[in-house]
């Protein structure tokens, strides 16, 4: 029996976790009901993602949220049932983690 | 030589019990908090000429939009409480013969949130 | 005055005559003051001397007497009747487990994962008797304390949809021993256990339901230690791979 290589993505995964819990709620808040209810300038939440350190910043915990998804998702359609498929499922999950990584550093940084 | 009976697990086994189901509820919370995160960044980028940002303000404005909000809201609190709820299960702080009380763990999280929620609405100049 | 009764429903199944399992309805006395053992024995003495079942102490700590009451996996010494209203109630062996007869399960995978995991202290060398006993102190004990309150009755197990899904997981109770082993001041057996428990058939399997602590009868807490070691093996796989942070190696 050989230590799994688990810790590499489960650290992500937990990051990711902490991160969402502390951060999401209010960003949800001031996108979904702040702003358009004008508590804050949409403009002035656009201008401080459009500074370098803010995309990169936002693009690192959008990295850990997609791959702390990817991994709940993972292991929630394996307990539902679906565990002969489960080198597939870990492809698919993984694979749109990175794909939804790969879009946010693009509409952030092109 | 006699013969055990194989249980049967339900294959819906996580609609059964209560816990079962929010724990089910818990686990895809991260999905919506994904797509959460797909649209903040289409926004932030999208929105960057006078004539988007209207755009872009009066569709957050649309019923969809309050729903679609309203509803990840939803989610990413239940992650957000049960991330705090379980964290002193993960984390032990030994005081000697005792160690800390969970409460004080889940405690600190929420103090942090709450400061760091704070700091950002007021960063973002609801406040002023 | 008629005497009050409750039916229970109880899982029947013989292997040398039953495909497959069926229910049984008894009629029994409610008491107040009877668990779901004094109706199972009530049953067994004046109604039907076929129906088996373990049990041993009556009072929580033989762990032998574990079954699903109404769908919850219970000693059925602590699962009082009058906590189940009017009844029916339905009493099944384990979740999960293969049966023997009745309510009685196969124990062999629990067993042998039991033993898998070295649930004993392990020295790389044995003091001889001269040197003395291995002393602790009460905040030494402390740490691992909870997690050696184990009763092996594999209530955790049953709760366990993961176990349930992935038979080859090694599971709560033993996992939490593991733990429990580990955290022990007088043992040197980490890094052999770890082999088994930071593997994809250990600790890695677990989803975090953590069903496993709210139906532990004491209060052991196999969710707790599963995370305590899922942080501290990702630590581990980190030191073993960043050279800075390895251990440093004096022997």
């Amino acid at each position: 029996m050989a230590k799994s290589n688990e810790p590499i993505v489960w650290s992500i995964f937990s990051g990711g976790g902490v991160m969402a819990a502390f951060f999401v709620p209010v960003l949800i808040l001031l996108t979904g009901f702040l702003a358009p209810h004008e508590k804050v300038e949409l403009s002035r939440m656009v201008e401080i993602f459009s500074q370098t350190w803010v995309k990169a910043a936002v693009c690192l915990l959008a990295a850990m949220v997609f791959v702390h998804a990817a991994h709940r998702f993972r292991f929630t359609l394996v307990d539902m049932g679906l565990q002969s498929y489960k080198t597939l499922i870990m492809w698919l999950c993984y694979g749109s983690a990175l794909g939804a990584i790969g879009y946010t550093s693009w509409v952030l940084f092109t | 030589m006699p013969k055990p009976y194989k249980q049967k697990m339900s294959k819906t086994w996580w609609l059964d019990h209560p816990a079962y189901r929010l724990f089910m509820l818990r686990e895809l919370s991260g999905v919506f908090i994904a797509v959460y995160f797909l649209v903040l960044v289409t926004i932030m980028s999208k929105a960057d000429t006078p004539e988007a940002l209207a755009e872009c303000l009066a569709s957050l404005r649309t019923v969809p939009w309050y729903l679609f909000h309203g509803v990840i809201l939803v989610f990413s609190l239940l992650h957000t409480v049960t991330w705090f709820d379980l964290a002193p299960k993960a984390i032990v702080i030994p005081l000697g013969e005792d160690r800390l009380p969970g409460i004080f763990i889940t405690g600190a999280h929420y103090v942090g949130m709450v400061a760091i929620s704070l700091t950002v609405v007021w960063f973002f100049g609801v406040f002023s | 005055m008629v005497e009050k009764t409750i039916i229970l429903e109880v899982f029947r199944y013989h292997p040398d005559q039953d495909e497959e399992p069926k229910f049984q309805s008894f009629e029994v006395p409610f008491k107040t003051d009877w668990v779901v053992l004094d109706a199972l024995n009530h049953i067994k003495d004046q109604i039907d001397g076929t129906l088996s079942y373990r049990w041993s102490c009556r009072m929580g700590v033989c762990g032998s007497c574990g079954m699903m009451v109404n769908g919850e996996p219970k000693l059925s010494c602590a699962a009082f009747l009058k906590d189940y209203g009017d009844g029916p109630i339905q009493v099944k062996p384990l979740s999960h487990f293969p049966v023997e007869r009745d309510l009685i399960v196969v124990l062999d995978d629990f067993m042998e994962k039991l033993v898998q995991i070295k649930p004993y202290i392990v020295r790389k060398e044995e003091k001889s008797l001269e040197d003395g006993e291995y002393r602790q102190s009460p905040a030494e004990l402390a740490r691992f304390k909870p997690f050696s309150m184990c009763i092996n009755c594999m209530l955790c197990y049953s709760a366990c949809p993961v176990y349930g899904l992935e038979p080859d997981f090694i599971g709560p109770a033993a996992l939490a021993l593991a733990q429990r082993y580990n955290l022990d001041s007088r043992d040197e057996g980490r890094e052999e256990r770890q082999q088994l428990v930071a593997s994809s058939e250990g600790i890695w399997e677990c989803t975090f339901v953590g069903e496993c602590s709210a139906v532990c009868p004491k209060h052991v807490e196999p969710a707790s230690a599963i995370q305590q070691a899922k942080v501290a093996s990702t630590m581990d796989w980190f030191k073993e791979r960043i050279p800075f942070l390895a251990p440093k190696h004096n022997d």
